[in-house]
């Protein structure tokens, strides 16, 4: 259940006041960026979706439901916008699903260390061959830690569905990671998340 | 459970997600199976090594740069200027409002800075007697009814008004210069 506080500033949004929305995004600014920049392995296309996701918060706010959590909306926004972007760049590319890879692009990054830096680019050199959905699916649980119940909010889905497809995922992860043939089921393909 | 039941339940074990069923049975093989527990550790450290990657770090300014990017696209800048137009405004009104009041006082008080005792420009008299003095041929004082008005214009702006005694014949006198220095001068 959201907090009365938010409930309050999420009201004062909804009349379109700048300040309470300034509020508003700070609160989630940075985990939005956070899984974009999972997702996308890319700065700038993860400043891109943040700055996407807030402009279709604030033009969809009279619509939103106040008895509900706030964050799992607006991360299925920024995951849809996400798995949107990877398949586009997946069908621009050419590539199969089961290559799919975000554009590494550390220059605008803040400079990390050397093997910290090597393992880093390896974790998401692995997680690029996933399909978005899991990609996504892993990135919410592993990476952000959400729990099963609010991923299953964020991409709309059951709880059940949500342990099979991080079942699946976990057991893809770690084939690419040690080096085995990618198995790509044809339940794997490109579909709703 | 063999080790195909258990390698297949593993991904989910690691992160905590199966059932308390299927957690006992997994946890009672386990201690017989080093290859099954050496598969979940890789399912451990590899969601280690994605748990690192939770928190990416920002560059600087592009938080401000995000929220400046949203704003001028939902709260656009034309909004702003207005807003800014009137807060001029208003603060020319005060700025006028302050010197307008801060001109007149000046001017007021200019006005009365000027003290009436000052020396100024008088004509030459046409006789002159002290204040006191019986005025010639006369048996009355200066201040004994026949005492009129005199006024003339010295400086720019002054206007000085003096007594004066005038006899029947209309000779008048003027005060004593000396006479006008007393302690009962007039403001002017």
């Amino acid at each position: 259940m959201p907090d009365a506080q938010e409930v309050e500033l999420i009201r004062r949004c909804q009349q379109g006041r700048e300040e309470a929305f300034r509020d508003l995004m700070e609160r989630y600014q940075r985990r939005t960026y956070w899984i974009a920049n999972n997702l996308l392995n890319n700065y700038e296309a993860a400043q891109d979706v943040s700055q996407e996701a807030f402009l279709r918060v604030f033009r969809n706010l009279s619509r939103f439901d106040l008895q509900k959590n706030f964050y799992t909306w607006l991360y299925q926004i920024v995951v849809n916008l996400c798995i949107d972007r990877l398949r586009k760049l997946s069908r621009d590319r050419s590539v199969d699903l089961g290559e799919i890879g975000g554009v590494a692009d550390e220059s605008q990054g803040p400079p990390e260390v050397g093997e910290n830096r090597e393992l880093r680019r390896r974790v998401h050199s692995t997680l690029d061959q996933l399909p978005p959905k899991y990609k996504a699916i892993l990135t919410l649980r592993d990476i952000q830690g959400f729990s099963c119940e609010e991923i299953a909010q964020i991409v709309g889905c059951t709880n059940a569905t949500v342990r099979w497809r991080l079942h699946r995922a976990r057991k893809l992860f770690k084939a690419i990671w040690d080096g085995k043939a990618l198995e790509v089921g044809d339940d794997d393909g490109v579909g709703a998340v | 459970m063999n080790c195909e039941e258990t390698r297949d339940l593993l991904p989910l074990y690691a992160g905590g997600e199966v059932e308390a069923n299927e957690r006992l049975a997994v946890e009672a093989h386990l201690p017989l199976c080093s290859e099954c527990s050496r598969e979940l550790d890789q399912y451990r450290d590899a969601r280690g090594r994605l748990g690192e990657l939770r928190e990416v770090p920002m560059a600087p300014g592009v938080e401000a740069e995000i929220w400046r990017n949203v704003r001028d696209e939902l709260f656009p800048r034309r909004r702003r200027v207005r807003q800014l137009d009137w807060a001029v405004r208003y603060a020319a009104v005060l700025v006028i409002g302050l010197a307008a009041g801060y001109a007149t006082v000046s001017w007021v008080g200019g006005k009365r800075s000027a003290p009436a005792t000052a020396r100024i420009p008088v004509p030459s008299p046409v006789g002159s007697i002290g204040g006191n003095d019986r005025i010639p041929g006369d048996a009355g004082l200066i201040g004994s009814g026949r005492e009129r008005t005199w006024s003339f214009s010295g400086e720019p702006g002054h206007r000085s008004v003096l007594p004066r005694a005038t006899l029947p014949d209309g000779t008048h006198y003027l005060p004593r210069a000396e006479a006008l220095l007393t302690s009962t001068e007039r403001e002017f």
